[in-house]
């Protein structure tokens, strides 16, 4: 199979007042579809700033990043939103679940925005999605009356939504404690034996060790790329 | 994502802020409510006005010949000659000409005491005044009096037979619209009223005067007027030097409604040449003859009102701008505060579009309900409005309420505007956040 993500002398350099901030600098590689891949490195190496490229949330300043074989660079602002409402999937450190609404109306949302899935079967399938991360009996929790290992499972169920290919996830352990951490984890892994690709950012060796693949970046670099 | 969609995501975030909402929802009801307030009374007031006119007062083959002023017909000068009202009688196409005009020196007494508030006029014709009991005056010696008078008389004629104070709450509200009561209506015809006037002479005479009717109880019709034939007549002008009987307005009825243009035409041209009529030789250039038929009577009388609620009107534009400053703060307060999850929103495939339309749907629900609350509260204030504006207006009396269908939906209308105008510039603020920036932001 080709590359689902592939980068080509990436740099993104913050431009501040009369400072530039060079939070990546040349990066190339490529991802597999099908890869389960960590990105490690220390705080401020350039992690988010990369998952923020790969997700379509940002352009680079040079070279050029392609998603399914799509230069984004390319892409309007409204083909970008739509390029991430298919194709991926975010998962966050913090959850960031829409606190007012149910555990199903925040899974239902993508499919909103992303029209794709008919309107008739969006809540059938949030139902599903809810249901296969173990959260069939909290459909109609709001975030607030839902645990932090049950809120990442309904972003997780966000995340899955319109099928994505991709799925994105900066720190997801960050805010749960071990066990918790495992649960998630081995969500990934079961999404990535189905055949998605998940690309996860952490400082945690243990997280990474579920990866079959690492990247480690300093300083904005990729200084190692180990396989498994 | 569909308005249905937008509806009911941006429906769950209103409820969020159930308190700060209905703030700004009440800010766009006080605007619309003003404005229906206003327009259902102003309404109201035209429609009994006109209703008075159409139905008590004029018909539709008639012109009325004035001097230019407030009181039209009823006016307080005296211009129009014998001479004048010949001159129309003979306009072909001219069924009638007939006159109003005042009595000289008038005073009204009952029973020896005068009728302080009584005017007394001069009438030639038998339909214009309305009744509410008995006939007009058909000959000397008759009178026809206002509903006011007709309380006063009756009043004293009660109390005298009840040994009461004549101003008795009790016996005033006994009293009131004797002409629609058959039991004092009763009493009061036949009875006998002194008026004391100057001749063409200038000697002081008296008469004594039956009454044979009671004019119509109406807010626009005045109650203090009463009614003789024109053998009352007193005043009079000196013009090419001749003496002539002069009145203050004059009711021109053609036989064929086909007629009206050309004999409102002729009537024009008589009083607009300078030689012709006496009207322009006492008037000069002074003031313009007013020659007017029914229907410009309305359209007139809708011109001056619209006029009035355009003018009231402005004022609670205001009230309503005030309500879209209000709503509009609100929207870049939610904005401000869910920049996160407009990040969210945009990460999980949200287009510019869709934010924006979820922010204008949220406005557009909050004026929307705004107005339509307006609307009913409009109508209610509108009771009010009506019972203040009576109580400071002298001479008004009840105004009816009116239904305004098309300004409830010019309402409903406006609040989807407001709404768009209000949440514009913050949903535009909202669709151009940065995702990446608002995800961080804390
Ligand atoms: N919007 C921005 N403006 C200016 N500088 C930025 C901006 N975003 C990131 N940076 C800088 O770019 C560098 C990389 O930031 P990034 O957030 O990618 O680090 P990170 O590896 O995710 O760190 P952490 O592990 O702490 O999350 C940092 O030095 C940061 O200060
Ligand atoms: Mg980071």
């Amino acid at each position: 199979m080709g590359a689902i993500v592939s980068a080509q002398g990436v740099s993104k350099i913050y431009q501040m007042d009369s400072v530039q901030v060079v939070a990546l600098d040349d990066v190339s590689f490529s991802i597999e579809d099908g890869e389960f891949v960590a990105i490690m490195g220390p705080s401020g190496s350039g992690k988010s700033t990369l998952m923020n490229l790969i997700g379509c949330l940002d352009k680079p300043t040079s070279g050029t990043i392609s998603i399914t074989s799509t230069d984004i660079s390319r892409l309007s602002d409204r083909q970008l939103a739509r390029l991430r409402g298919s194709q991926i999937g975010f998962v966050f450190q913090t959850f960031n679940l829409i606190p007012r609404i149910d555990a199903l109306a925040n899974v239902m949302l993508p499919m909103t925005f992303a029209g794709k899935i008919p309107p008739k079967e969006r809540r059938h399938r949030a139902q599903e999605l809810l249901e296969s991360v173990g959260l069939g009996q909290r459909l109609h929790h709001l975030p607030s009356e839902l645990s932090g290992g049950e809120r990442q499972r309904v972003a997780i169920a966000r995340a899955l939504a319109n099928d994505p290919k991709i799925i994105l996830a900066d720190e997801p352990t960050g805010n749960l404690d071990t066990k918790t951490g495992k649960t998630i984890l081995d969500l990934f892994s079961e999404l990535n034996r189905q055949g998605r690709t998940i690309i996860v950012v952490t400082h945690d060796a243990a997280v990474a060790s579920y990866a079959r693949r690492v990247l480690h970046l300093l300083d904005g670099k990729i200084v190692g790329d180990e396989r498994r | 994502m569909s308005i249905r969609e937008a509806f009911t995501l941006s429906w769950t975030n209103i409820r969020a802020h159930k308190l700060r909402n209905a703030l700004a929802i009440v800010s766009v009801t006080i605007g619309i409510a003003a404005v229906i307030a206003i327009v259902t009374m102003t309404t109201g007031l035209q429609d009994a006005l006109l209703d008075t006119l159409t139905k008590d007062l004029l018909r539709a083959n008639m012109i009325t010949v004035n001097v230019e002023g407030s009181t039209g017909l009823f006016g307080t000068a005296q211009v129009f000659s014998s001479r004048d009202v010949e001159y129309l009688r003979k306009i072909p196409g001219v069924k009638t000409a007939d006159v109003i005009g005042r009595v000289r020196g008038d005073a009204l007494y009952f029973n020896n005491r005068r009728l302080l508030d009584a005017t007394t006029r001069i009438t030639t014709s038998k339909d214009l005044i309305p009744l509410d009991a008995g006939r007009s005056v058909q000959t000397k010696g008759e009178i026809i009096i206002g509903a006011r008078i007709a309380e006063t008389i009756c009043r004293r004629m009660i109390a005298e037979e009840r040994q009461i104070p004549e101003n008795d709450e009790a016996l005033k509200e006994e009293c009131k619209s004797p002409g629609t009561k058959p039991e004092l209506t009763q009493r009061l015809l036949g009875q006998s009223l002194k008026l004391r006037f100057l001749g063409t002479d200038g000697q002081l005479s008296e008469d004594e005067l039956r009454i044979v009717g009671i004019v119509k109880d109406s807010q626009f019709i005045i109650g203090t007027a009463c009614y003789v034939g024109p053998d009352y007549q007193g005043f009079t002008e000196t013009i090419d030097g001749v003496e002539v009987p002069v009145y203050s307005g004059v009711i021109v009825s053609v036989s064929d409604l086909g007629q009206l243009g050309a004999v409102k035409k002729a009537v024009e041209e008589y009083f607009n040449n300078p030689n012709s009529s006496d009207a322009r030789k006492l008037l000069g250039e002074e003031k313009k003859v007013e020659i007017n038929t029914l229907e410009e009577i309305i359209n007139e009388i809708k011109k001056s009102f619209l006029q009035f609620t355009a003018f009231l009107g402005a004022i609670a534009l205001v009230a309503l701008l005030v309500g879209m400053i209000g709503v509009m703060n609100i929207m870049l307060i939610t904005v401000k505060e869910r920049t996160r999850e407009i990040g969210v929103m945009k990460a999980t495939g949200a287009t510019r579009g869709a934010v924006l339309k979820l922010f204008l749907t949220e406005s557009t629900i909050i004026c929307v309900v705004g107005a339509v609350l307006g609307v009913l509260f409009g109508m209610f204030l509108s009771v009010w409005f009506i019972k203040l504006t009576v109580a400071l207006a002298q001479g008004l009396r009840e105004i009816p309420f009116a239904f305004v269908p098309d300004w409830y939906l010019i309402a409903v209308l406006t609040g989807i505007g407001v709404g768009i105008l209000s949440g514009l510039y913050p949903a535009w603020q909202a669709a151009r956040v940065n995702p990446i920036e608002a995800l961080r932001y804390e």
